[in-house]
């Protein structure tokens, strides 16, 4: 991902976001998606300065989609800690790819920018995340956290399409944060399953 | 070189080395900023950004986007390179850090010399 990717998300689909946002707020629904009040343009500025104080790495990625023009245009964006405390001990790797952020584009939001069929990007961002804790060194171990404010949609998606387990309530974090129950995590053997299930297709 | 300047900080910042006269005060900001950042777990910062506050945490207002349409930054389907899972290497972490997409140029170069090579045999 460069800043010229979050510029153009930031100009564009995340107006279209924060609009879809404003339009279920008018209709007392609450916000249909976890990153209404998120800005690409400072989380892939400023976070990976934030980590490189604590000694960290991010991996900033950017999932293209073709327009009818011929251009490429980002239809994903994922900001990952490269390495980060694996939080389900014991494990014989302790760390672990943290999937920080991540923002698939509303499928009106591509359409109306000339993308024919926008395709379904969730399976495909976690694939992105498992691979580089693979090859990373860290054998696919990767969690994340499902915002609160992304509603029960992200929850089916990774208990029950990706299998992930979640930490329980009350869980100890890194950080000395105690989990809401809405932490997920894809341990070695998952993983290695995830991974292979999309492999003809990468 | 691109200026960024924050919501709540009106000087423009040019994200350079050293200082200098107009942009010190906003690069204390911004070093202000990504230590308030630091202080705060992965896991906290993902729970703010969830909120109004963590708007305000992460926002940068790009002046050279001003006036400019946003197609300007798409770039042609042939030119978008496919990142490679490697772990950089310190010079291309700090062009990453300086806003580029080292990821994706790295194989763009692999790519072109695979097909010079190929053209050489």
């Amino acid at each position: 991902m460069s800043v010229a990717d979050a510029l153009y998300w930031d100009a564009t689909i995340q107006r279209d976001i924060i609009l879809d946002g404003i339009k279920a707020k008018r209709l007392g629904q609450p916000f249909p998606r976890a990153d209404f009040y998120w800005t690409w343009t400072g989380i892939r500025m400023l976070f990976p300065l934030a980590q490189l104080l604590q000694k960290r790495r991010c991996r900033g990625l950017t999932i293209f989609v073709r327009d009818d023009a011929g251009r490429g245009v980002p239809a994903g964006m994922m900001l990952l800690i490269e390495k980060y405390p694996w939080p389900v001990p014991p494990a014989a790797i302790a760390q672990s790819t943290f999937t920080w952020f991540i923002a698939a584009a509303p499928s009106a939001s591509l359409i109306s920018r000339g993308v024919a069929d926008p395709p379904s990007l969730g399976r495909i961002m976690l694939d992105t995340a498992l691979v580089s804790s693979k090859a990373l060194g860290l054998d696919g171990q990767m969690w994340l956290h499902a915002a609160p404010s992304g509603g029960e949609k992200p929850i089916h998606f990774y208990r029950t399409v990706c299998h992930m387990p979640s930490l329980p309530r009350g869980a100890a974090l890194p950080g000395g944060q105690l989990s809401d129950g809405r932490h997920f995590y894809a341990p070695v053997p998952l993983a290695r399953r995830l991974i292979h299930a999309l492999q003809l297709t990468r | 070189m691109t200026k960024f300047t924050f919501h709540r900080a009106l000087p423009e910042l040019h994200l350079q080395q050293g200082p200098t006269a107009e942009g010190s005060p906003v690069i204390a900001d911004v070093v202000d900023r990504v230590v308030a950042l630091a202080k705060l777990s992965a896991t906290e910062l993902a729970a703010l950004m969830g909120s109004e506050e963590g708007h305000d945490l992460a926002s940068l207002e790009v002046t050279e986007l001003t006036g400019v349409a946003p197609e300007r930054y798409l770039r042609s389907w042939d030119s978008i390179g496919r990142a490679s899972p490697s772990a950089l290497n310190d010079q291309q972490y700090d062009a990453f850090l300086r806003g580029e997409n080292p990821l994706a140029e790295t194989v763009i170069e692999i790519d072109t010399s695979e097909i010079y090579g190929e053209h050489l045999k």
